[in-house]
């Protein structure tokens, strides 16, 4: 073991170990160093290395864009991005980085856990089922992911190369973390230095991809073309497949059909008026995932892939992957390592992935808000229930945000229960509930459920109302 | 351009964005102020309360304030090409605002039977570094309507927009959930608001309260 002195711009000193490369990418070569929770990156390339733009952009990245140092939130971001923590000045330009945390480690030579692994369906099956993450851990990394993309976005700034490569994920901890930050974008300012990577990049880059630099009409990374790779990753994490990729062949040349199919003549392989690029084996279909996914999906693949100001922004993203969480429902076969499905009315009853049909009638509880007196609206929002679901302070309060963070939130105020096909609720709150019959449901009791019946869940203005519904299980598919 | 209707029965209420687009607001800045905007009307079109009350313009200045959006019904908002460039007037900018709200705003008249809209929602968005004499005007302006300062950019002097508004928040900090208790709090204020009495509550009274149970105001 050889060690090394390596020198920071803040004037400290680090030592690393220079014969013991851990790992590699286009733009880095990673060392160790002597402390376990830090590794050093070298830029590889030469000319860059005395860039002073580049020492400018970093020193910014580090400091006034840097989400982890405040001092309120920073632990927070720290779990969804891998921010520099320093630049290295010599023996060569580089910059210091947290090591990833263990959990973004396969215990085989498989080494980092590269998003690619867990969006496309090939390689998710060669990983033990354990490792793969169902479908509910899935929905928890993209919403992970995409609150990290929204920070950045509020910020003004672009990652600029979002893709499968520079997204760590850990389904089993459902957390993902960014990577490669150092690469930052920021319009009029930091111009972009890639285009970004196979499949990721936005069909407005991908068709101006020949044109040379400084041509009025060459398209690169920024904020809008970011929000296509996310949608894309989202889209591949969900469903195991690539949105463009399809059965439609545009040149002979496989490279100009690479770059029709992700730029000028990019189509979304379930458009709903062009089934042209549909692959015969098109088995879940997206709107499987439920009415708040499906739309933005279809959104972004549709108008968002010509007009990039359509497109989803981030924060979209969580909203619906959280609604979502709602609605799932377990799948009860063993062998199915999807584990949960979306239930929606107008869709037959069953898991997509599997086929596993539940025997009993599914209960969705329906959300309302009082309007004005005695009167109430949608909001737009439903749970699945089934047994043992727990319910929690944000579905019944308006003024309540689940949390945040990966664990945490508050404890069950409620859970719902089926015996012997009927269904009950459980107060476990320390507050009354009241149900449509005007019976009250106090602190410990449980009531019964019945198609139709509705429950205020908390006092108004800020209470919602809950109205109960039930799902058939004999509703077929519209041919 | 075909003015909307307006239906008389409803009590509008009207959200200004003024948005700066001075030179120093280039890049990140300016950036940050159109993915704000779309999460932000978004959330306001998607809400049961606010989608069918809220009217919706957008004011851009720098050395000049230019009207780029009229108070309309809130559609979907695409992103607007702001030109940035010139100095930072914000005083004049606040003048022009108050014009508009003159004319684009009703006033509640009892006598004549008129029902009025709710008082103007501001968010000002802007990195703090105004060039001319703003501090009369805004003390003036921000007593007539309900001033939200949204920083923005990696310079962005929060002392002087906290002498704008009480309510400054940071756009980075803005997480989907605040932005959905911000506009759930809206809502429900102006429903509690109606259901006290129509007369006499035209502004939403204690936004205070909603940002302290919120945590997006820096104190």
């Amino acid at each position: 073991m050889t060690l090394a002195q390596a020198h920071l711009d803040n004037g400290k000193k680090i030592r690393y170990r220079c014969d013991q490369k851990i790992g590699e990418g286009t733009e880095k070569i990673f060392f160790p160093t002597e402390r376990e929770d830090l590794v050093i990156g070298f830029y590889r390339d030469e000319e860059g290395i005395r860039d002073p733009e580049r020492l400018k952009r970093l020193r910014l990245i580090l400091d006034q864009y840097n989400p982890t140092l405040d001092p309120k939130n920073g632990d927070f971001w720290k779990d969804h991005f891998c921010w520099p923590i320093a630049i290295v000045t010599s023996p060569e330009m580089g910059i210091l980085c947290p090591r990833f945390p263990d959990k973004y480690y396969f215990s085989d030579s498989r080494g980092e856990k590269k998003g690619r692994w867990f969006t496309s369906k090939r390689l998710t099956l060669t990983l033990p089922a354990d490792e793969r993450g169902d479908l509910r851990t899935r929905i928890q990394i993209g919403r992970h992911l995409a609150r990290a993309v929204g920070r950045m976005h509020a910020a003004g700034l672009a990652h600029s190369d979002l893709s499968g490569n520079n997204i760590l994920m850990a389904p089993r901890s459902s957390a993902c973390i960014l990577i490669d930050i150092d690469s930052l974008v920021v319009r009029g300012i930091f111009p972009p230095k890639v285009l970004g990577t196979r499949g990721y990049i936005a069909p407005e880059v991908m068709a101006t991809s020949l044109l040379p630099l400084g041509h009025r009409e060459k398209q690169l990374p920024d904020i809008r073309t970011d929000l296509h790779s996310l949608t894309v990753i989202l889209y591949q994490l969900l469903l195991m497949r690539h949105p463009l990729e399809g059965k439609k062949i545009h040149s002979d040349d496989p490279e100009e059909d690479d770059r029709l199919m992700f730029g000028e003549k990019a189509l979304f392989i379930e458009h709903p008026h062009d089934a042209s690029n549909r692959p015969d084996d098109l088995d879940v279909r997206l709107d499987r995932l439920g009415p708040y996914l499906s739309p933005l999906f279809t959104r972004a693949f549709t108008e968002g892939l010509t007009d990039p100001y359509l497109r989803p922004t981030a924060y979209e993203w969580v909203d619906a992957l959280t609604l979502t969480l709602d609605i799932l429902h377990p799948c009860r076969n063993p062998d199915c390592w999807h584990q949960w499905f979306a239930c929606r009315r107008g869709l037959s009853l069953m898991c997509p992935f599997c086929g596993w049909k539940p025997e009993d009638p599914i209960l969705l509880m329906h959300l309302f808000r009082g309007f004005k007196q005695g009167q109430y609206i949608s909001d737009e929002r439903y749970l699945t229930l089934w047994d043992r679901r727990e319910l929690h302070e944000w579905h019944g309060r308006l003024d309540v945000s689940p949390p945040q963070g990966l664990s945490g939130g508050s404890e069950a105020v409620g859970a719902f229960f089926l015996e012997n096909g009927k269904w009950r609720f459980e107060n476990r709150g320390r507050e009354k509930m009241r149900s449509s019959s005007g019976k009250s449901i106090l602190p410990g009791r449980r009531a019964e459920i019945v198609e139709g019946t509705s429950m205020q869940l908390h006092d108004p203005p800020q209470g919602r109302l809950a109205l109960f519904q039930f799902l058939p299980t004999d509703f077929h598919d519209p041919k | 351009m075909i003015r909307p209707e307006i239906d008389p029965n409803i009590r509008r209420l009207p959200v200004y964005m003024l948005v700066d687009c001075s030179s120093s607001m280039n890049g990140d800045a300016i950036e940050a102020v159109d993915q704000g905007f779309k999460n932000l009307t978004v959330k306001l079109r998607t809400n049961p309360y606010t989608s069918d009350i809220v009217w919706f313009s957008i004011i851009s200045f720098d050395s000049i304030p230019r009207q780029m959006i009229p108070l309309c019904p809130l559609g979907e908002y695409r992103g607007a090409p702001f030109k940035i460039g010139g100095s930072s007037n914000l005083g004049r900018a606040l003048i022009f605002l108050r014009e508009c709200v003159d004319q684009e705003v009703r006033k509640q008249s009892a006598e004549r039977g008129e029902k009025g809209d709710w008082r103007p929602l501001v968010f000002l968005m802007s990195d703090g570094r105004p060039t001319d004499n703003w501090e009369a005007v805004a003390a003036a302006v921000s007593k007539e309507m309900n001033f939200v300062a949204c920083g923005v950019g990696i310079d962005v002097n929060i002392d002087m927009l906290k002498k704008v508004t009480r309510t400054v928040v940071l756009m980075k900090d803005l997480t989907q959930e605040t932005f959905n208790q911000f506009i759930d709090f809206l809502g429900a204020t102006m429903t509690t608001a109606s259901h006290r009495s129509d007369s006499q509550s035209d502004g939403l009274s204690n936004m205070d309260s909603c940002y302290s149970n919120i945590k997006i105001i820096l104190s």
